[in-house]
Order: C-alpha cells, then sequence, then structure tokens
C-alpha cells in the first residue's frame, strides 16, 4: 500500500514536472497500407495521459519533446516512438503476424467472435509473398491438425490433406472446402483422376504379381493417370482467411460431409473507406530438389552385358534426366481494386500465373478474376455477388510420365540420331528395353498432354435485418467446373514395335453444382446472457458429364482432330447427378461472459443412399468455461489474459463414401458379345439396401490461454474420433452370390493433440521477433474390421494391408535381412524366424504368411515452427516443416535395381557396390542371386522391408526476406502507399535419412490410404522467387 | 419495410419449394431393377444375362467382357476322378480329386468358386422372378414365360450345386445337408442373419417345384436346331426327368423313376427333335472339328444337330462367346487316358474320331475328347435326345423290373448309330441279356460311351452305387463321392454351415 501511494506521488511528480514543457501533438495513424486507422490506443509512456484516432487515423493529444508516445492497436504491433521537437508524430503501424485472437471467425453459414467459439477452428490469414498453386499447399504448417504432403513436383497435381488422422477407408478422406458459403469440387482421387492413355492402351501385363519387380508399373491407373488438383483453379491472392473446422462441434454444421474437417475459404472485401488498388508482380526459378545417381551408357552396357552375357553394346552416354530437365522460370502478375462508393463497397482481382516445369516443354497457365460486390439496398437489407472466373491450362500432364521414363530410360542411347539428326528411336542397339519409352525426350516435345478447366464458382445473397440482433439470409451459389482434356500421342515410326502412336482422345467434363441456403441469425444480448444461433436450411444438387472420343490412325499429322482420325470411337458418355438436401441449428448461450453452451443439429438426405438410409442427423454439443473471467484469476493470476476450457462430442459422417446409387441393383448391357445373338445385361453390381451412412464420433477437449498481454498465445486440443459404420470392401458368405461388397462393418479411432504455441519473443520498436510452434499428434486404430479381422487390400492396388488393432493402411511385407557376406545372395527372415536365402514370395501358397506388418504412411508427429524477425524495414520470416514416423516405400530405388525386367531400365550407381568377393559388406547382392529365380528378382520387389524407409524429415520450407519501403520515402510520391520487395525461397534443405530425393511425395495424389509410395515421381523443386507488392 | 419482408419471405419460400425437391436419381447409362423389368425388351435382356451366368457356372462364358469367368469346373466335375479322365500327376489344379483329399489349395480354389457362381447364377434368376412379378408391365402370358425361364436356370443350378456338395444327395440320403437355399435377390448382408443348409430332401423339392412350375408356363413350341439356347417346355421335361432319374435310382424309388421315365417319354414323343441314325451326325453336326490356329482361319460349321434339346452356343460364329473348356483341349490338368480303348470297340466312331490329340503344341502324346475340340469355340451340349434314349430305357426297365424290347430297342439305336455303314455290330436282343443288372450295365456302359465329357458318368456312378465298377471311385468311400463345401463358407457362417459327413 505504501508503495503504491509512493508510486503515486512520484508520477504525478513527474507528469507535473513534465507538464511545464509539454505541448499538442497531431498525428495521424495508418496501417501498412496507408488505410487510417480507427481506435489505436496512443499513450504517453509513463504517464496516465491517453486518447484514441478518430476515424481518419488522426489524434492530439498533449507531451513533452523527452516524452515516448506508445501506440497500440488489437492486430498490430506496438509502436514507440520519441516524441523530440516535432509537432506532426505519424505513424503506421504494422500487421500482427500473431493470428487476432477477437477476430471474427467464420463458422459456417454465420461468424462468431474467435473468444466465443467452443469448437476446435483454426484460421490461417494467407502470407502473399509466397507463391502457391493452390491453396492446400498454402495450408502447409499453417495449421495444427492438418497434415499436408506435396505429393509432387508435377503441376497441377493433386497433394495429400488430411485433417486429425484417416477417418475412412472406402471414403475420401480430403476435408469439404466451402468457398464464400459454396461447397466446390474439390480432393477425391476417384473424381479427378484423369485418363491420359490416348486410347488404346499399349500391350501390358494386367494383373501382374503382386511381388512385382521394381515399381508399381502393372498399375494401369498409375501408368496412365493424371491426378489434376481442382484446387488449383482458386487464385490464392483473392484469399482473405481460411478458416479449419476440426471437432464435431464445428463441422457438425456440415453434418454428413464434416468427418474429415471442413474448410471455409472467404475471400477478400472492399472496404467502405477508401478506394485501393494493390499490384503484384513474381517471378520465380524452379530446379528439382535433387538428381539421383545414375549408370551412364558404359556402366549400364557393362551391367547388362554381365548379366545377359551379350545384347548390350558401349554406343553413346546420354544423362536422361539432364536432357529431359531445365531450370523453369515462372511469372505471375496481380492486381486487385478494391473500395466503395456510398452503400457498396467492391473487391475485383485479375490475375495470370504461367508456371513452367522442370521437365522441358510443361508449362501451366492460370487466368483469373474475381469480383466481389455487396451493396446496402437501404439499412435492412444488403445484398451482394461473389464471383470467380478462372480458366486453367495446364500443358504439363506428361511431366511426370517424361520424368520417370527418363530415370529409367538405356544411358547408351542417344537423345539424337547422328546421322539425320533427328530424335532416336527405340532401344537398339540393346537386345532388350521399355518400347514406351522410345525417347523421353521426343515425347516431351512431340505429345500434346492437356488440360483446360473453365471454373465460375461464385454466390448471390440477399441478406435482411429487421432488427438488430437478427438476419435471414438467401443464398445461391453455383460451381460451374467444365475441362477439356486432350491427349494427343505422334505418329511413330514403323520400325517401332511394341507401342502404339498416332492415336488421340478427347474428353470433356461438364460439372454443374447450385447451392440454396437460407439461414436466419441471431445474435442477442440480455442481461447477462447472450444467444448466438443459425437456423436454416440448404439444398444442394449436381450433375456431371462426361463423354470421351478416342480415334487414331490419323492420315496426316495436320488432320489431328479426333473427328478427322480414321478409326474413332466413343469410350464413354455419360450423365450423373445427385442431390442433398439439409436442415440445420446452431444456437450458442452465453451466460456472464463467462459459461458457454452450445448445440448443433444437422438432417441431411442424400440421393446417394437408398430411401430406407437416406437421411442421417448428426447432433452435437459443447461446453466452455472463460476462466479468466472468474475473479479467482482476475485477482490472483493477473498476467493471465485469457483461459478458456472447451469441450464437445459430436456426430459427423462423409456423404460420397459409396458411389452414386450406391444401394441399388445395376445393371450393363453387355456390348462386346451376345448370347447366341441375343444382347444381354449383366448385373454389374447387386443390390444392398443395407448400405449406410458411415458415423464418425468425436471428443475435444481444449484450451485457449493468452498471456503476458497478448505475449504468448496457446491453444491445446486434445480429440479422441471413432468411426462406426464404417465402410469396408469385406467378404461375404459365397451363396449370396457376391464375394465382396462394401458393408458397413468396420470401426477405427483416431486419437491425438494439435497444439499451437504463439510467442512474441521481443518486441522493441525497432525489433521484433515471434515465433509459432504448431505440433499435431494422431494415432490410428482398426477396432473391427471383417470376419477375418484382416484384409489385404484390393481396392486401390496400393497393396496396403488391415488389421484389427493396427493403424489403418499398413506395409505388409516381407523380411529383407541383408546380403550374405560370404556368398552374396540375399537372405529373408521367416514368419517362423528362420532365415534363407529362397524368398518368401516364392512360395506362393504360404507367401502371405510370411509376411510382417510394417508400419503406415503417415506421421506420428508433425508440425511447423515458423520465426518472423522484424528490424525497421526489413522482415524476415522462416519456416520449418517436420513430420516423424512416418514410412515411405521407396518404389524408386527398386526400380533402378532391377535389371531382370524386359525394360531394361537404367540403375542407380549404387548398383556398382554389388556384391563380388567373399567377406564383403554390401546390401546390394550379386547379379543374378540365388533369388532370381526364372528370370524374375524377387530382391527387387518392393513388398519387402528392402525399400521401405523412414522418411521423416524436417525441412527449411520457406524463408521469405521482405523490406518494406518506408512511409517516408512513400508519401512523398503522393500515390504509392506501399511498396514491398521481397524474395521467398522454398525448400531450401531438409534433413532426413530418406534415401530418394523428397520425403513428401505420394505417388497416389490425394489418396490418404494408398499414400507413402516415391514411384519414380517427381520431386518438389527448390524455388527462389522474387516479387513485389505494391499499393496505391 | 414491409415490401422487404414480403420479399425476403417469398425469397425463401421460392427457395423451400426449389428444395422440395427430388432425392431420387437413377443412373443414365445403367438400368435398375424398376426399369429393367419394365418392358420385354430388358427384362429379357436381363433374361439372357441369366442364362451367361448358368453358363458361367457349368462350363465357363464370358461373364462381363471378353475374359473367362471360370474355367467349367462343373462341367469338369462329371468325368474327373473317374476312370474317363486322369488327372496330371504334376498339375496343382485336380489331383485331390482322385483320392477325395482336398486341400486348403482346392478349397480356395474350385470348390469356392463352383459354389459361389452357382449362387451368383441363381441371384440374378432371383432378381428376374421377382423384378418381372414386381415391375414387369408387358404381356402376362410373356411375364409367366420368362419367369419360367428363371426357374428353369434356377432349377438347373440347384440341382448340380446339390450333386456336387449335396451330403449324399444321390445316395438317398434324405436327411442329409443339401446346399443354402436361397429364393430371394441378394440385397445387403447382415452377419446375424447367416443361413445354413437346407437338407437334400428340401433341395431336391425346391428344384422339382421349380422345374415343375417352368413346364407349366413355357413354350411348347420346339425352335430351329440353332436357338435351342433357352429353355422349352420340353428341355424343362427332359431336365426334370434327369432330375427324377438321379433322385431314385439310388434307393430304386419307383415313384421318381416312373416319372423319369414318364419325362423322358414324352420327349422322345415331342415333334421337332429328330434323331439322326448315322454315325456322320457326330462328324458333321454334333462333334464338328472346330480346331484353329491364332494364324489360321477360323472353320465356320454352321450345321447343328436337330438331336439337340437344350446348350450353350459358342460356335464360332458366335463372336466372343467361348466356353471354359480349354483344358480338355489342352490336357495341361488332365487327359484322357489310354484305357478308353477298352471302352468302345475300334470301329465305334466315338473313339475313332471323337478321341483324339487336341492341341498339338500341349502334351502331344495325350489324347482328348473332340467335343472340345477347338479348346473354347465348341457348343457345350447340355440336354440332347440320346441322354433322353438311354434314360427312356433305363427307367423302363427299372419300373418294370424286366428287360423290353422297347427298351432294348433304344439302347440299340444309339449303339447302332455309333458304327458307319457296314461296319455295324449285330443288334442288342432281349435274350442277351441274362438279368435286369446285366440290362442296366450296358446301358449304363453305353450311356458312358455316348455322354463321356459331357457332364454326366460321375453322377451315374453314384446314383448307381458305382454298379459298373469304376475302380477310381471305387477306391473312394462312399461318404467321399460328393465334394467338400468350401471351408471359406464354414469359416464366413461361423460354423453354421456344417461341412459333409465325409469331410469332418
Amino acid at each position: 500500500m505504501k508503495a503504491k501511494s509512493i508510486l503515486f506521488v512520484l508520477l504525478t511528480f513527474f507528469s507535473v514536472s513534465v507538464s511545464a514543457q509539454k505541448r499538442t501533438v497531431k498525428g495521424k495513424v495508418v496501417d501498412n497500407a496507408g488505410n487510417p486507422l480507427e481506435m489505436v490506443s496512443v499513450h504517453v509512456k509513463g504517464t496516465n495521459v491517453a486518447t484514441y484516432t478518430a476515424n481518419d487515423g488522426g489524434y492530439s493529444i498533449s507531451a513533452a519533446p523527452s516524452d515516448t508516445l506508445s501506440f497500440s492497436l488489437l492486430g498490430y504491433n506496438k509502436y514507440f516512438i520519441k516524441v523530440g521537437d516535432r509537432n506532426d508524430v505519424s505513424v503506421s503501424l504494422k500487421e500482427s503476424n500473431a493470428f487476432k485472437m477477437s477476430d471474427l471467425v467464420v463458422t459456417g453459414y454465420s461468424r462468431q467472435e474467435r473468444r466465443d467459439l467452443t469448437g476446435s477452428v483454426s484460421s490461417v490469414k494467407p502470407d502473399d509473398r509466397i507463391g502457391f498453386q493452390s491453396v492446400d499447399q498454402l495450408l502447409q504448417g499453417k495449421a495444427p491438425g492438418v497434415y499436408m504432403s506435396n505429393s509432387s513436383g508435377a503441376l497441377g497435381g493433386a497433394n495429400l490433406l488430411t485433417i486429425r488422422g484417416i477417418s475412412s477407408i472406402m471414403g475420401d478422406n480430403n476435408p469439404l472446402y466451402v468457398i464464400d458459403g459454396v461447397p466446390v469440387y474439390s480432393t477425391d482421387r476417384d473424381a479427378n483422376n484423369m485418363d491420359v492413355s490416348g486410347g488404346a492402351i499399349p500391350g501390358i501385363a494386367m494383373g501382374g504379381t503382386h511381388t512385382g519387380g521394381g515399381t508399381l508399373k502393372y498399375d494401369h491407373e498409375l501408368k496412365y493417370s493424371f491426378e489434376r488438383n481442382p484446387l488449383a483453379t482458386l487464385n490464392p491472392d483473392d484469399i482473405e482467411s481460411i478458416e479449419i473446422l476440426k471437432d464435431a462441434f464445428a463441422t457438425a454444421i456440415y453434418g454428413s460431409r464434416g468427418a474429415a474437417g471442413v474448410i471455409l475459404i472467404t475471400t477478400k472485401k472492399g472496404s467502405r473507406d477508401r478506394t485501393q488498388v494493390n499490384v503484384g508482380y513474381t517471378v520465380s526459378i524452379d530446379r528439382p530438389m535433387g538428381k539421383l545417381d545414375l549408370l551412364n551408357g558404359d556402366q549400364y552396357s557393362d551391367i547388362y552385358t554381365a548379366y545377359y552375357k551379350k545384347g548390350f553394346p558401349r554406343f553413346a552416354n546420354t544423362d536422361w534426366i539432364d536432357a529431359v530437365t531445365r531450370t523453369a522460370v515462372s511469372h505471375g502478375v496481380n492486381a486487385s481494386v478494391s473500395g466503395g462508393q456510398g452503400k457498396t463497397t467492391y473487391f475485383i482481382s485479375l490475375s495470370y500465373d504461367n508456371n513452367q516445369s522442370y521437365v522441358i516443354n510443361n508449362d501451366m497457365q492460370r487466368y483469373a478474376a474475381r469480383m466481389n460486390l455487396n451493396t446496402a439496398i437501404n439499412k435492412y437489407l444488403d445484398m451482394g455477388l461473389n464471383m470467380s472466373l478462372t480458366k486453367l491450362n495446364n500443358n504439363a500432364l506428361t511431366a511426370s510420365n517424361v520424368y520417370a521414363m527418363a530415370l529409367k530410360k538405356a544411358p547408351n542411347i542417344p537423345v539424337y540420331d547422328e546421322k539425320t539428326g533427328d530424335y532416336y528411336y527405340g532401344y537398339a542397339p540393346n537386345e532388350k528395353g521399355d518400347p514406351e519409352a522410345y525417347n523421353p525426350v521426343a515425347i516431351a516435345y512431340n505429345n500434346d498432354e492437356s488440360l483446360e478447366d473453365t471454373r465460375v464458382v461464385g454466390n448471390g445473397y440477399l441478406e435482411y435485418r429487421p432488427t438488430s440482433w437478427i438476419s435471414l439470409r438467401s443464398e445461391l451459389g453455383t460451381d460451374l467446373y467444365n475441362s477439356f482434356t486432350n491427349i494427343r500421342k505422334p505418329e511413330l515410326p514403323e520400325t517401332l514395335s511394341g507401342v502404339i502412336g498416332n492415336q488421340a482422345s478427347e474428353s470433356t467434363s461438364l460439372k454443374y453444382k447450385i447451392v440454396v441456403n437460407n439461414t436466419i441469425n441471431i445474435n442477442k444480448i440480455f442481461g447477462q446472457h447472450f444467444l448466438q444461433g443459425v437456423l436454416g436450411q440448404s439444398y444442394e444438387y449436381t450433375q456431371e458429364r462426361y463423354n470421351s472420343v478416342t480415334g487414331s490412325d490419323f492420315f496426316s499429322p495436320e488432320l489431328n482432330g479426333v473427328g478427322a482420325a480414321q478409326e474413332k470411337r466413343v469410350t464413354s458418355a455419360y450423365m450423373r447427378q445427385y442431390a442433398l438436401f439439409s436442415a440445420f441449428a446452431r444456437l450458442n448461450y452465453q451466460w456472464k461472459h463467462r459459461y458457454m453452451a452450445g448445440v448443433t443439429y444437422r438432417l441431411d438426405g442424400s440421393s446417394r443412399y437408398n430411401r430406407n438410409h437416406r437421411y442421417l442427423s448428426t447432433p452435437s454439443f459443447s461446453l466452455g468455461w472463460r476462466m479468466s473471467e472468474e475473479n479467482f484469476i482476475k485477482d490472483n493470476l493477473k498476467w493471465v489474459d485469457q483461459l478458456k476450457l472447451r469441450g464437445s462430442v459430436g456426430l459427423s459422417s462423409k456423404d460420397g463414401n459409396n458411389s452414386y446409387y450406391g444401394a441399388q441393383a445395376v445393371y450393363n448391357l453387355n456390348t462386346l458379345t451376345t448370347y447366341g445373338g441375343h444382347s444381354y445385361l449383366q448385373m454389374s453390381q447387386p443390390g444392398n439396401e443395407n448400405l449406410d451412412w458411415e458415423r464418425t464420433i468425436t471428443y475435444d477437449a481444449g484450451l485457449d490461454v493468452e498471456l503476458f498481454k497478448g505475449r504468448v498465445q496457446m491453444t491445446f486440443d486434445y480429440f479422441y474420433k471413432k468411426t462406426t459404420n464404417m465402410l469396408f470392401s469385406s467378404d461375404l458368405p459365397l451363396y449370396t452370390g457376391y464375394t465382396k461388397e462394401n458393408q458397413n462393418i468396420a470401426d477405427m479411432m483416431n486419437q491425438g493433440i494439435d497444439f499451437q504455441l504463439i510467442t512474441t519473443n521481443i518486441q522493441t520498436n525497432d525489433f521484433q521477433w515471434q515465433s509459432i510452434l504448431n505440433l499435431s499428434r494422431s494415432t490410428n486404430k482398426i477396432l473391427k474390421l471383417n470376419f477375418e479381422g484382416n484384409q489385404l487390400d484390393q481396392a486401390n492396388s496400393s497393396y496396403k494391408y488391415y488389421a484389427e488393432g493396427e493403424p489403418v493402411a499398413q506395409w505388409y511385407l516381407h523380411d529383407w535381412v541383408g546380403v550374405d557376406p560370404m556368398t552374396g545372395d540375399p537372405l529373408w527372415r521367416y514368419a517362423d524366424g528362420s532365415i534363407s536365402k529362397i524368398p518368401p514370395a516364392s512360395d506362393y501358397a504360404r507367401s502371405q504368411y510370411n509376411k510382417f506388418v510394417c508400419g503406415t504412411a503417415m506421421p506420428d508427429v508433425y508440425g511447423s515452427f515458423t520465426n518472423t524477425l522484424m528490424y525497421k524495414d526489413f522482415e524476415l520470416n522462416f519456416m520449418f516443416t517436420f513430420a516423424l514416423g512416418s514410412r515411405m516405400m521407396n518404389s524408386t530405388r527398386a526400380t533402378l535395381l532391377t535389371y531382370t525386367q524386359s525394360d531394361a531400365c537404367n540403375l542407380g550407381t549404387e548398383i556398382l557396390e554389388m556384391w563380388q568377393i567373399p567377406g564383403q559388406q554390401t546390401d546390394i547382392p550379386k547379379l543374378n542371386n540365388a533369388s532370381v529365380l526364372n528370370g524374375y528378382d524377387y530382391t527387387t520387389s518392393i513388398t519387402t522391408t528392402r525399400f521401405l524407409e523412414n522418411n521423416s524429415y524436417l525441412r527449411l520450407k520457406t524463408l521469405t526476406l521482405t523490406y518494406n519501403v518506408p512511409q517516408r520515402f512513400l508519401l512523398k510520391t503522393k500515390f504509392i502507399r506501399q511498396f514491398r520487395i521481397f524474395a521467398t525461397f522454398t525448400n531450401l534443405f531438409t534433413i532426413t535419412k530418406y534415401s530418394g530425393l523428397d520425403p513428401e511425395v505420394s505417388a497416389f495424389g490425394s489418396s490418404a490410404t494408398a499414400a507413402g509410395y516415391d514411384n519414380s515421381t517427381m520431386p518438389q523443386s527448390r524455388s527462389y522467387q522474387f516479387g513485389i507488392r505494391a499499393s496505391f | 419495410m414491409k415490401k422487404y419482408i414480403s420479399f425476403t419471405g417469398l425469397l425463401i419460400a421460392a427457395g423451400i419449394l426449389f428444395n422440395a425437391c427430388e432425392l431420387d436419381y437413377a443412373p443414365e447409362n445403367t438400368l435398375v431393377d424398376e426399369k429393367v423389368y419394365k418392358d420385354k425388351k430388358s427384362a429379357e435382356a436381363a433374361l439372357m444375362g441369366n442364362y451367361v451366368r448358368l453358363n458361367v457356372f457349368m462350363a465357363g462364358a464370358p461373364q462381363d467382357q471378353n475374359n473367362y469367368s471360370n474355367l467349367g469346373y462343373t462341367w469338369y466335375l462329371g468325368d474327373l476322378g473317374t476312370e474317363n479322365l486322369n488327372v496330371r500327376e504334376k498339375s496343382s489344379g485336380f489331383v485331390a480329386i482322385e483320392k477325395a483329399e482336398y486341400t486348403s489349395s482346392e478349397h480356395d480354389s474350385y470348390l469356392r468358386n463352383i459354389w459361389y457362381w452357382g449362387y451368383n447364377a441363381i441371384d440374378f434368376s432371383n432378381n428376374i422372378i421377382l423384378g418381372v412379378n414386381r415391375y414387369g408391365q408387358y404381356d402376362a402370358q410373356m411375364k409367366k414365360q420368362h419367369i419360367a425361364e428363371a426357374k428353369f436356370i434356377r432349377a438347373y443350378i440347384y440341382f448340380y450345386l446339390l450333386n456336387i456338395y449335396g451330403d449324399q444327395a444321390l445316395l438317398g440320403n434324405d436327411n442329409g445337408d443339401g446346399v443354402v437355399l436361397s429364393l430371394q435377390p441378394y440385397n445387403g448382408y447382415n452377419p446375424d442373419e447367416v443361413s445354413g443348409r437346407s437338407t437334400n430332401a428340401a433341395v431336391w423339392s425346391q428344384i422339382i417345384r421349380d422345374l415343375e412350375e417352368a413346364i407349366t408356363d413355357l413354350p411348347a413350341a420346339v425352335p430351329d436346331a440353332t436357338s435351342r439356347i433357352r429353355a422349352t417346355k420340353s428341355s424343362a421335361q427332359a431336365l426334370l426327368s434327369r432330375v427324377y432319374l438321379y433322385k431314385g435310382t439310388y434307393k430304386n424309388n419307383q415313384a421318381d423313376l416312373v416319372k423319369a421315365r414318364d419325362l423322358a417319354k414324352t420327349v422322345l414323343s415331342t415333334s421337332g427333335y429328330a434323331f439322326s441314325a448315322s454315325s456322320n451326325e457326330f462328324i458333321t453336326a454334333l462333334f464338328p472339328n472346330n480346331e484353329y490356329t491364332q494364324s489360321g482361319s477360323y472353320p465356320d460349321p454352321t450345321t447343328r444337330s436337330n438331336e439337340l434339346i437344350f446348350f450353350q452356343p459358342s460356335r464360332l460364329y458366335v463372336d466372343n462367346y467361348p466356353c471354359g473348356l480349354s483344358y480338355y483341349y489342352r490336357k495341361l490338368n488332365f487327359f484322357v487316358p489310354k484305357t478308353i480303348e477298352n471302352l468302345y470297340d475300334k470301329d465305334d466312331v466315338r473313339l475313332d474320331y471323337l478321341i483324339w490329340t487336341g492341341s498339338k503344341s500341349d502334351n502331344p502324346s495325350d489324347s482328348t475328347s473332340m467335343k472340345y475340340s477347338g479348346g473354347e469355340y465348341n457348343d457345350v451340349i447340355y440336354i440332347r435326345l440320346a441322354e433322353m434314349k438311354l434314360t427312356y430305357a433305363e427307367t423302363l426297365v427299372r419300373t418294370s423290373n424286366s428287360v423290353t424290347t422297347e427298351a432294348v430297342a433304344h439302347l440299340n439305336d444309339i449303339h447302332q448309330r455309333a458304327y458307319p455303314e457296314g461296319l455295324k455290330p449285330a443288334p442288342y436282343k432281349v435274350a442277351d441279356f441274362a438279368s435286369v443288372d446285366d440290362f442296366l450295365k450296358e446301358v449304363l456302359r453305353e450311356r458312358n460311351r455316348e455322354l463321356a465329357y459331357e457332364g454326366h458318368y460321375r453322377w451315374d456312378l453314384m446314383r448307381t452305387n458305382n454298379l459298373l465298377g469304376d475302380t477310381k471311385m471305387g477306391a473312394i468311400d462312399k461318404t467321399r463321392w460328393n465334394f467338400p463345401v468350401s471351408d471359406y463358407e464354414i469359416r464366413i457362417s461361423d460354423g453354421k454351415i456344417k461341412q459333409n459327413t465325409g469331410f469332418n
């Protein structure tokens, strides 16, 4: 008490003493873009003199020259400045990088203050200084519980993104994406995989053995397909914020589609205050992340000659990887105008990106435009329109194939024929080779494989607010997504056999989705009570048309439309449609700002289900306790700004886990043969009235903490997710007439933690240092499967194994022990513990029995660590991402060690380390060893542990250096309000034990259950981006 | 203000109205039950699909595209494990049949597949029977016929499932376990409602009921020989005659045998069929040489015997509809032994012409049957007049317990035809047979000579308690003459489906 009085006296004295010299200081506070900031607290340090800025950013305060003014506004970095002898102290505040705890958060059909949330929601604000091709890439490392992994270095290819683990085996584990209220076509391997075979499939051995040599090359789905990323059509620069709904209370409002999480994307809107023009330009330089060591032509000839004894002469020395790769240069330009006049605000943007692939002659262009318009018709009524228009030309569909072929192409074959100067075709003088890899360079230049997407995503709304606490909103949204795929393969020399040229295929898909939402939102405070809620209904209708034609035998290369082909046929033509009808309600209640409770309920009816199982209701409940409002915290723990405990439980599902019309018996006409001249129908699918929704129940307990005046912010969540009724293609008693069918038979659980810590480590006027740590852990276990409790996956040809008590999608492999140093033969471990040189896979009957469960492709722990350092006008930002405990099947390495196949592919230089003399310690067995049986090399099979590697990694994902041209220069120009120059480096370095090029890739694109194969997959690029951003 | 309220109200009302939409959408390029069975054309196409599945079960046929759904195991079982066919010692497929000692490999292959493909075809029949009844909007008579054909197919398959898996079903063990009776379309699986096996007697009754109902509604007219690929009244009668013969022989059940006799007689007297007495019938019409090589051109025999009652159309001129019986041609897993010469006289065309080398590249020193000369592109003859004659002769004697002139005449028709003009032996006379058993043995032997490799012999041996003394069948305990149910089915039903007595 005494101390306080003294302090008071001192302070009074001090203020009195300085008041002698004080005068009125005026100024203006603006943000980085030059917009005036209202309600900024201006405070004379060490006194109780304080004021706020007006709506034009202006303020006036009395202060002495020796005083320091402090400017603070939530969401911005605090700023200190000495008054000196100036009368005008104008400052600009930088936006804080820490996300703003008090922001409005979009929660689906409504908005809430972050402090009022009782569900688990992460928010991400995109950084415009890093160029991304798609919004999913932007989310990497940005939020706990979100696992994002770039599947390859292919342009426009799909990536893997899961939220809180795998929650379905048969279904799509990708989240639902909602753009400005419109659920859009998003990533799902089945929906986005395209056939790029060009019509006829060259003679490949289908149904090859599981223990296939080297790559998954028998998998037609992989070799002739491209999984595009539908999110690439959205311009990331238009995004204002992204909300990730994770727990059941948050996702329940999307009911039947929320089980894998929901990603809500809100695009930028105009501001009523002033017109603003933003322009940006980025140039980026990309190189593949690394290069594998392959044999040169002479080494290749020697190895194959040693194996086959003849037929592989020394001829040329070609580095095929160098021949097909390049330094790619890409450009991106974007411009936007936003502002408002009277009652109308607008945001209009245009962007153009031209991305080169690091594989020659492959590139992708995106043209995007957006217009967001809002207008107040009167005090009660608003209306608006959000619309984006995108054209995406992806001419890089062939890149991954070219890259894979270049890896395998015999290096003793030249690119060009010396005599004619033409491309050198085929594999002569070698006796064997892959006829399809006739010349990767020629393929890259001559094959025309492209995709043109045009997409319109938009919605219009009308919002009516009869009173201050109620609003009614009707909106109509659409996603028009049309695409045209064009595959043309040129005529090849007649001498080339085993490969079909002169063929083309064209596919057109017209997708159309319409969404109607009608909602009533309430926000009412009465006394100590606060009520917030939404009541609504929604209808969604989707229609998809698809046509595909192929042609071959074109008379001349100039006549290359499929219509001009001498042989042509329709390979596919269909229309399908489905609809979802929903009603939903959410009510959040708060008492005394301390105690919170919420309930959400949604009812969905889907046309994909049979009438008896058509409707699904998904209730959820939550409770929250803002402990920091309690006196015992307020009084005793003054450094606690915010402390909130919350918990939720609820149900969700994932529509689309089964095919369209899942429950009906379906008949197809056999068009290939007749029964004695009579056409006949075959039943392609029996009826299955039992087919029901998967049900995921999620429990979540969370803690939100803010300490030391916002210097430390922490969010912690524990979740337990149990999926019951899970679909699995399980065995049937054969007397049903069928062997397998999707049944709601399995149970699975995921549990884990999401953790985020944001700290402001140093904060002075000139120097700030902020860190963000995201840490997620999730474990998965199948609780119940089918009648035998385990099954090899037949569904997606990725040879994964499912068993009760184990995590989903295991590798199930024969155990490779190593090479016997005495004989050079490989050694294998059998289930009974014995070691033998006879490959267990060669005993077909006992093969499965001798396999071992070997882990999964999903990491145990993953996350990111980001630091932002700001010194004066410079800003350095770097993000590390990491994933621990995952496994990768290095099928690339297996391929590059396989010399027994007829494609006589190139090999990695490690083959030179093969066993040659007794006593030699090596991992490469001798040529033609005891596990090469009937010309088949069991040692290079990808169903062995030999190629399964731990691909845990720590990667410097991005490093950005920015220079903000100071306001004092900009003010002189009168019209430039902000000018930034930056350099961003992506994938600078990676720490990993993985022996391949990139521990992140996945040959199966967005599929989470099939993830973990590096199948000669293009590594990501190391990218150097330089750009400027300016506002006027 | 009011204006806006009503405007918004209108908008929401419009939205809700719009929402009161469809959730029933049928696929465009496929048909669902309601549409398939609504009109005659598509219902008939579904029925054709059912015949295809019958063929898949019996002899292998292209189920989906141009592939083989199974390899014709059901067909092979008529001769495998008897003296007619020797299993190649190193064959991985069928060795177990010789000693009836089945390992997990057989349980996972043909024992499982025959059962599965049988029920797969039965499910299609069940769908047609229910679907036509429920959704059919075409001519009532035609609907009845379609249902009758589906019942014919269902009975056909149950009959063979019973022969194969029924616990001594052909040995008169009426209370033994038959097969699972599934008479409703599959529509989802509930593990708590696994069915068990019905008794042999119950399955026999189901087969007979289906066939009797089918006979009522099937058309009486016998179509042109090339079109006898669908059930008619007489083909159902012929099948039912076979059913009664198999069911009644072991216990000499006179009621059954009388029915078998009378039905055979009815079929024999049905106008439209004709029995040719010329030995050329085998060569030109019944089993012409359809052998082809990839490089050579396909033969194109177009004459079909007027003796045919029901068959699977696989001749070359029917595109891409092969049978799965190439194992005969290639002799990979089994072959016709030299001892087959003991069954025939040397001038018998059925030895001289029908037993031949088959594929010259696979096992050229072994023999096979001309009945599948081209490997795949041969009709698979399910029922023909010769069988009816022999059945009639046999049942005539069994029901009268005496050798009659009429019975001997039918036996002679078959026996005499097999020899070319000028080489025919003396016809049998009643006096040649010292006893009823003598005659029965001769008629059964003739039955084997005539119908060998057409899927009959094993079942004839079983129902007659191995009257002919086949040494291979004789070496196996009777309780193991039938086959075991696949272990898989026992496992998945949690033991509710039980194993046959001989294999416990």
